[in-house]
Formats: structure tokens, C-alpha cells, sequence
């Protein structure tokens, strides 16, 4: 798996930090746990799904489902973020 | 686009798609529509890689070339069809900065409380991060 960047220079985990494991998670079924590991992996993968539906299928339009599920993504990623390095370890 | 190169006016170019004069008009894609897409996919999806500086640099790109196609395609609503692309690479790199933003804010806030001898180790890490939150407590 490719190495976290950020985590190796700083020590500290960046936003995308799990994606993988979970990613990896997921094709082995561990759905409950790829959530826990990183919760936006759901709509990530919706994401890139969309993305590449967006691309292949040029008739139908797409635009409003990838903005709405970034924006969504995003919001998730940050919160889940901040949860598990503030709230998580008192 | 060779066949309407004959156009009067050349800071109009972009009117080159009308025929002249008459209604019928040929649509065609804006410029950098495609690239746009996909500078806002790399923004949104590599804003936490190498620090958020991928995302950010990918999502200022998406922003400028975004912005000379909206003006482009302002100009002249009918003559493009996939301004919609345009618009939602727009979309995702705005958001890619803004997560690249947070990144980079919340590295420097880190190295501010925490210090940058206590980054690679956890349990300081963590210590330091509760003594400061006790202070506002």
C-alpha cells in the first residue's frame, strides 16, 4: 500500500489516511469495520462510481449526483476527521 | 472551426460557431472542459496526499482555466453543450481547495500546539493535545 505522505513527515494523519485499509476492507467484506476504519468510503467509492459512469455514459447527466456526493464526502471526511483526534481518546 | 475563421471581428472569435447573420448555429465544446473534470477529480481525491499541495495546485488550475471557459461560454449560451462539465469540475475543485485548505491550516495548527519534536510520537502527542485543551476548559 502506497504510504501516507503527510503521516510520515509530520506524524500527523491527513484527511484520506484509511481509505485503503477500508478500500481493502471492503473487498474482503468487512463492512462494518471499513466504516469504523473510515467512514467516508462509502460515498467515495459511490463517487468514483458516478465519476466513472460520468465518463463512459454520455447521455444521461450526472453533474448533480457527483456534486452533491463530493460535497457530502467532503463533510463526512472532516467530521469523522476531527471525531477520531479530539473526541475519540478522552 | 477552419470553415468560420472568416470572421470579421477577431477579439469575437468565439461567434465563429454562429453562420453569420443567420440563426442555425453549429454547438461545440468549450476548451478545457474535459481537463477541468479531471483537475477537480485530482483535486477532491489528492487533497490529503503530499500535504494538500497536490490539491490545491490541481484546484487552482481547474479554477482558472474554469474561469475563462464561464466567461467564454457567458458570452455566447447557445453555441456549447457541455458546459455542464465546466461547472461541475468547478464544483469539485472548490471543494478540493478547501479540504487542501483545511489540511494545511490544521498541519501548521498541529505544529503550533503540539511541537515538531512530539509529531512522530503518539503518547506525547496525544498529552500535548489534552494539556492544551485543559488550558480552555
Amino acid at each position: 500500500m502506497l504510504p501516507c505522505t503527510t503521516k510520515k513527515l509530520f506524524g500527523v494523519e491527513c484527511f484520506g489516511c484509511g481509505t485503503q485499509r477500508a478500500a481493502y476492507m471492503v473487498a474482503q467484506g468487512n463492512f462494518v469495520d471499513a466504516f469504523k476504519m473510515f467512514p467516508a468510503i462509502y460515498t467515495t467509492i459511490l463517487l468514483c462510481l458516478f465519476l466513472f459512469l460520468h465518463f463512459v455514459d454520455k447521455k444521461r447527466n450526472y453533474h448533480k449526483i457527483i456534486i452533491s456526493l463530493a460535497i457530502l464526502n467532503a463533510i463526512i471526511m472532516v467530521i469523522a476527521y476531527i471525531y477520531k483526534h479530539f473526541f475519540n481518546f478522552k | 472551426m477552419e470553415n468560420y475563421q472568416n470572421q470579421n471581428d477577431p477579439q469575437n472569435y468565439q461567434n465563429s460557431n454562429f453562420n453569420n447573420g443567420n440563426e442555425n448555429f453549429i454547438p461545440s465544446q468549450l476548451p478545457n472542459a474535459t481537463a477541468i473534470l479531471v483537475l477537480g477529480i485530482i483535486s477532491i481525491l489528492g487533497s490529503c496526499c503530499f500535504y494538500g499541495i497536490v490539491g490545491l495546485i490541481c484546484g487552482i488550475i481547474a479554477l482558472v482555466l474554469a474561469k475563462k471557459s464561464t466567461s467564454l461560454y457567458k458570452q455566447n449560451p447557445n453555441a456549447y453543450t457541455n458546459y455542464s462539465n465546466v461547472n461541475t469540475g468547478r464544483i469539485l475543485a472548490i471543494i478540493g481547495i478547501v479540504l487542501s485548505v483545511l489540511m494545511i491550516i490544521f498541519i501548521v495548527f498541529m505544529i503550533s500546539v503540539v511541537g515538531m519534536e512530539a509529531l512522530t510520537d503518539q503518547q506525547l502527542m496525544q498529552e500535548r493535545i489534552q494539556e492544551f485543551f485543559q488550558q480552555y476548559q
